[in-house]
């Protein structure tokens, strides 16, 4: 979790947050909501309960620190080809929906 | 904030949860809408507990699997290789029961009606639904060679659906000789698990070169390239010089005939003789889902890409290895993945929850040797023709020892998280 980002992932992190707050795009509720069905993406290697080798928790992460390293994946800052694959697939919106339900979980 | 996609064509989806006219009626007399999923393997059930975990005990979930509990085919390679116990791939059904109240029916199911919307099992007993899963897995081709048959699978076992068949061929392994041959008959395309005779090849190599380092091992493919193909050969060369011998289809025309007095499989030319002999023989979707009428021409299941609804029989889903998911390979995550965007339609379709654009992916790990671990993944999205790959990655040749065990390392955790995903 000592990830420290790029200047670019702290824009577009920042950006992101800040629009939520503000734009009221979607609701906190619908946000969770989605990042519950995307999370089944996740689930399918990181557990929600438990822990194996190899796969790193993800759960109970602060929102941002989550986004960061999302955004690090997508944008190549951080290396790791599946990650970097996953993270691809995922819209501004889908990562802060993640964030937010993965926060809530494992606590 | 933009959204990365749209609603285009994926608004029949968002549809169904709106008006409440549009949603399914339940059977007669019902309180609760019914769902009911034959097959408890990777794609039934994790459907099943998608649904009832999801759904929060809005739906009746019923789950119907022929046996008490599942043996994973993934990882079974690492069983039959000596690396992992029978029991350690080997998974009840006790939490999707206890903890999702999920009905949970040992039974085989033989025939589906579709106008009366019942699945009936073996014994008699039907269950009604609104809403019906098939995800049965695979079935054979026991005619495809001369003199081959199911009760000759029991001698040279296919180990291609894991349990019994996987142990048979452990035992085999186990009482060969050192200097005897392992023969395998890989399938032709399309079939389950794209990489895993290649897998299989690697840690049986590695079993008989610690135990039997004399053997050696020939393979007589039904075809003439397959997955991972440069990863798998540059292992081999490295790990089991001279012991594998892979025969492409090109060379010897492919099995044609079985002999089992004789140990030995006919083809086109050439002749082969083995000391342990897997066939393993091409496939088509589950016996239920033919019953069922699920499957076209091919043997397997057409679905709508966005919801993995079938395009032949109405308000009956397919996941899974019987279904056609077009550029997924047959694998235990791309059922995983499909059960979870099968769950969200159903929900929509009968309780009107809110239905999201259905994400798929894939991942496949093999192990090439102990701590040799290599992988191939994509993302995958619906569209209206078919399920499209849109972004892939894979293993590269020449990687470092250190990379290598990493990779081996992230399938031990991927086995964990994927099988508390499916059985809870
Ligand atoms: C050697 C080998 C290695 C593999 N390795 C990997 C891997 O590393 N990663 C990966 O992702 N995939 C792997 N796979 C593929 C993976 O196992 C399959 O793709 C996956 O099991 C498909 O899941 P399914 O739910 O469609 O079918 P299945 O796993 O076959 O499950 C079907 C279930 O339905 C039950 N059933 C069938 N018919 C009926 C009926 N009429 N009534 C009641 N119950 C019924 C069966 O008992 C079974 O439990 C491997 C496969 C093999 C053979
Ligand atoms: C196919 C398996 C797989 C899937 C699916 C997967 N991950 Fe990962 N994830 C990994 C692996 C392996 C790592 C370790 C990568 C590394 O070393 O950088 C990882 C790392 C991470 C990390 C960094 C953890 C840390 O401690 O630094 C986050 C965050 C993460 N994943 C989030 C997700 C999310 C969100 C999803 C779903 C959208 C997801 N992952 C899907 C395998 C997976």
């Amino acid at each position: 979790m000592g990830y420290r980002g790029s200047r670019a992932a702290l824009v577009l992190v920042a950006g992101l947050l800040a629009g939520s707050l503000s734009c009221g795009h979607a609701s906190a509720d619908e946000l969770y909501e989605l990042g519950e069905y995307l999370s089944g993406d996740c689930t399918a290697c990181h557990q929600l309960e438990g822990r194996a080798p190899g796969i790193p928790p993800i759960t109970g992460w602060p929102v941002e620190a989550f986004v960061m390293v999302m955004v690090a994946y997508k944008e190549g800052e951080r290396d790791h080809a599946l990650m970097q694959n996953v993270a691809r697939r995922l819209s501004d919106e889908d990562m802060k929906a993640l964030a937010v339900f993965f926060e809530k979980q494992g606590q | 904030m933009n959204r990365k996609f749209t609603r285009r064509e994926f608004g029949m989806m968002a549809g169904a949860g709106v008006a409440a006219s549009t949603l399914a009626a339940p059977a007669i007399g019902q309180a609760k809408p019914k769902l009911v999923v034959v097959g408890g393997g990777p794609g039934g059930a994790t459907v099943a507990r998608y649904v009832a975990k999801d759904s929060k005990g809005a739906i009746d979930v019923t789950l119907i699997e022929a046996n008490a509990r599942h043996t994973t085919c993934f990882f079974s390679n690492l069983y039959i290789g000596g690396l992992r116990s029978f029991d350690s791939i080997t998974h009840g059904y006790d939490k999707l029961k206890s903890d999702y109240g999920i009905n949970v029916v040992q039974a085989f199911a033989i025939g589906v009606d579709a106008a009366r919307r019942t699945v009936t099992v073996a014994g008699g007993e039907t269950f009604s639904y609104d809403k019906l899963v098939v995800a049965p897995g695979i079935d054979f081709e026991y005619d495809a060679y001369e003199g081959y048959s199911k009760e000759v699978a029991e001698t040279f076992p296919h180990a291609w659906q894991a349990g019994p068949q996987s142990q048979i061929l452990r035992r085999q392994l186990e009482a060969m000789e050192d200097g005897g041959v392992f023969l395998i008959a890989p399938p032709p395309n399309p079939f389950r698990c794209p990489p895993g005779p290649y897998e299989r090849i690697s840690l049986v190599a590695q079993y008989l070169k610690q135990n039997k380092p004399r053997s050696k091992i020939i393979a007589v493919d039904a075809k003439d390239k397959f997955s991972k193909q440069a990863l798998f050969q540059e292992g081999w060369a490295r790990h089991y010089e001279g012991m594998i011998e892979w025969l492409p289809l090109n060379i010897t025309g492919g099995v044609k005939k079985v002999d089992v007095r004789g140990k030995t499989l006919h083809t086109g030319g050439e002749s082969f003789k083995g000391d342990v002999i897997n066939i393993i023989p091409p496939q088509r979707a589950g016996a239920i889902a033919l019953a069922a009428g699920l499957a076209n021409e091919s043997g397997w299941c057409p679905i709508d890409p966005f919801t993995m609804a079938s395009t032949r029989v109405p308000h009956a889903y397919v996941i899974g290895d019987s279904s056609i998911a077009a550029q997924m390979p047959k694998s235990g995550f791309s059922a995983n993945s499909q059960a979870k965007a099968c769950a969200m339609a159903i929900r929509a379709a009968l309780t009107g929850s809110r239905a999201f654009e259905p994400r798929y992916s894939n991942t496949c790990w093999s192990l090439i040797a102990n701590g040799d671990g290599v992988k191939v993944g994509a993302s995958y999205q619906a569209t209206k023709e078919k399920i499209a790959s849109t972004d892939t990655f894979i293993s590269k040749t020449g990687e470092d020892a250190a990379t290598r065990t990493a990779t081996a390392e992230e399938a031990e955790g991927w086995y964990a998280g994927i099988v508390a995903d499916i059985f809870g």
